[in-house]
């Protein structure tokens, strides 16, 4: 077939049409007129008012997108936690601290820092450093907190007095004394190890109050499971 | 004129000499030197990492139960997962190291001078999204690494005032590393960190068109013609460049691969813990001074960085002529050297 194929002719680009440019560059003398007035006219106000509307609804709208989108980020739920069993009150002394191991694993320095059984009397912190995540020691004869990694040092209250944690603080967990007996609010859930014995401590948060209830009445031994130790041995280095 | 041309002049209606406008950019003759070229690298080794990382995509699985498992899967069972690991490992360290090459090569020509600010300053967007992937990318590993440098970087975050908190919890995905923190940190290395340096490329690219390449002249240039066309001259540079980087990414993946340390134990800090190597300034900078103020002081200086050229152009209002800003980068970059050598040297 040797006929000619039919093609539309080709739409070049509006600023390749050798017509459009002229009206594109040229504004019109309507448009002149509007705009060379000095008072605004209606149909200016009318413009400026429908088009901050328009922004103002695309912004409200957006905004509330953008909003959610935080909301969906930021999480909201906090994780598991219990209140657990440390010790009787009377097991820590004035100057001393207990390593509690949580049943998440994370290990915490508990301290008794005035002399009544009450809450005000102990404290419960993180042996992490805030500043660069290292275990932070005990020491009882200057009474205070030591991160070997950068010589940071922490009071006995755990905030930030040396080195490059000062102005930052250990964290702290919630502590309740009843009947004597000291329990700390601790999370549950644990990370994957690679020796994995945290993950399974956390699966069985032991319903301790009543061992420590039968703890109280007799033995004062901490609950099987609970992994309260004193630091070093009641006998031993931490004591003041 | 053929059926195939017309099917396509049809549909893309951009005529020849629009074609060749677009892709013929005059390359100034200073750029048939390698070291003025460094621009080109990063973005070639850009790609290599779109291309292994969406290989590694395809097995890795965020999560603290399976990530480790799944990136030694990769390493030990697939069929060169090993390489492919290895190639976007060895391509993120040399990327990093071609955009500060490309950086000092622009500071000290003063490229980045009128009009050429703001492409400067997306060039800086690209270094700081570079950054966040490399320690997003090596924190997916869940190694003891990864592990701890997320943990130490959340704690940075938490240290700027008033978002501090707000920050730790976003990247974090919770108050402290928890189940979900490994798809939070995989979804900004492998979606939003390439999203926002596609955009940045784009924009450097473009800008770099729009003001054309910043010319340099050098006394052995006495020949007449000041350019070089870009297609073919210049592409074929960079193709070959790229082939030399492949065979010395390769010969790197081979001689120290990819490894894998210890897994991530949240309970015990190593004693010594080191980020990757264009981390050290930072890391040893957070040793010498309290978290905020460490942070803060950061910030600042990155800031000075982002607005470097408009700080120039105000010396250089004041006082005509002057080249301050060649001295200042001289002791920016031996002290950046210098923190560097002394954090690679010591174990604390």
């Amino acid at each position: 077939m040797a006929s000619e194929p039919k093609t539309p002719p080709i739409e070049t680009p509006i600023s390749q049409s050798p017509d459009r440019p002229a009206q594109r560059d040229e504004p019109s003398q309507e448009v002149l007129s509007a705009g060379s007035t000095e008072d605004p006219t209606r149909r200016d106000l009318l413009s400026v008012a429908l088009n901050t509307g328009v922004v103002l609804s695309l912004g409200a709208s957006y905004g509330t997108l953008a909003g959610h989108a935080v909301d969906y980020l930021v999480p909201t739920h906090s994780e598991a936690k219990a209140w657990l069993y440390v010790a009787p009150c009377r097991g820590i002394t004035l100057g001393s601290q207990v390593k509690y191991t949580a049943p998440s694993g994370a290990a915490i320095a508990v301290a008794r820092v005035a002399a009544e059984d009450s809450a005000a009397s102990f404290i419960a912190l993180s042996s992490t450093c805030p500043h660069m995540g290292c275990q932070v020691l005990w020491e009882g004869s200057k009474s205070r907190f030591f991160c070997p990694c950068h010589n940071g040092v922490f009071n006995e209250r755990g905030e930030g007095t040396d080195g490059p944690p000062k102005g930052q603080s250990l964290s702290r967990y919630p502590i309740r004394v009843e009947n004597g007996l000291l329990f700390v609010e601790v999370p549950l859930t644990a990370l994957p190890r690679e020796r994995g014995h945290s993950a399974q401590a956390c699966r069985q948060p032991v319903p301790l109050r009543r061992k420590a209830a039968q703890e109280a009445q007799g033995a004062a031994q901490p609950a099987e499971g609970l992994h309260a130790t004193p630091a070093g041995g009641r006998s031993g280095d931490e004591s003041a | 004129m053929s059926r195939r041309s017309e099917f396509f002049r049809e549909r893309i209606p951009v005529r020849d000499e629009t074609l060749r406008e677009l892709t013929n950019e005059p390359v100034p003759n200073h750029m048939k030197r390698w070291w003025f070229a460094l621009g080109g690298t990063p973005a070639y080794l850009f790609l290599v990492m779109i291309g292994t990382g969406i290989l590694l995509a395809s097995y890795y699985q965020p999560g603290p139960t399976t990530a480790y498992q799944s990136v030694r899967f990769i390493t030990e069972e697939v069929a060169f997962g090993w390489y492919i690991r290895s190639l976007h490992k060895w391509s993120a360290t040399f990327m990093v190291a071609g955009i500060i090459l490309h950086q000092l090569r622009v500071f000290f020509t003063g490229a980045y001078r009128r009009p050429r600010e703001l492409n400067w300053m997306i060039g800086m967007g690209l270094l700081l999204s570079t950054l966040i992937g490399g320690f997003t990318g090596y924190s997916l590993v869940y190694e003891q690494l990864s592990f701890w440098g997320a943990t130490v970087a959340s704690n940075v975050a938490d240290a700027i005032p008033f978002l501090g908190g707000f920050l730790k919890k976003t990247l974090l995905a919770g108050d402290s590393y928890n189940p979900h923190t490994l798809s939070r940190l995989f979804v900004i290395h492998a979606a939003l960190m390439p999203a926002c340096m596609v955009a940045l490329l784009f924009l450097h690219i473009a800008m770099v068109r729009l003001h054309g390449v910043s010319e340099l002249h050098f006394p052995d240039d006495t020949g007449a013609k000041r350019y070089f066309p870009f297609v073919p001259d210049h592409l074929f540079s960079e193709i070959i460049m790229g082939l030399v980087l492949m065979i010395v990414l390769s010969t790197l993946a081979l001689v120290l691969p990819a490894s894998m340390g210890p897994m991530a134990d949240p309970l015990t800090t190593p004693e010594v813990i080191k980020p990757e190597w264009y981390f050290y300034v930072a890391f040893r900078w957070l040793k010498l001074f309290p978290a905020t103020v460490a942070v803060l002081s950061m910030g600042c200086i990155v800031f000075l960085f982002l607005f470097w050229p408009f700080v120039d152009g105000w010396i250089r209002r004041r006082r005509p002529g002057s080249e301050l800003s060649v001295g200042i980068g001289i002791v920016a970059v031996l002290c950046i050297l210098g923190l560097t050598v002394w954090e690679a040297l010591v174990a604390h």
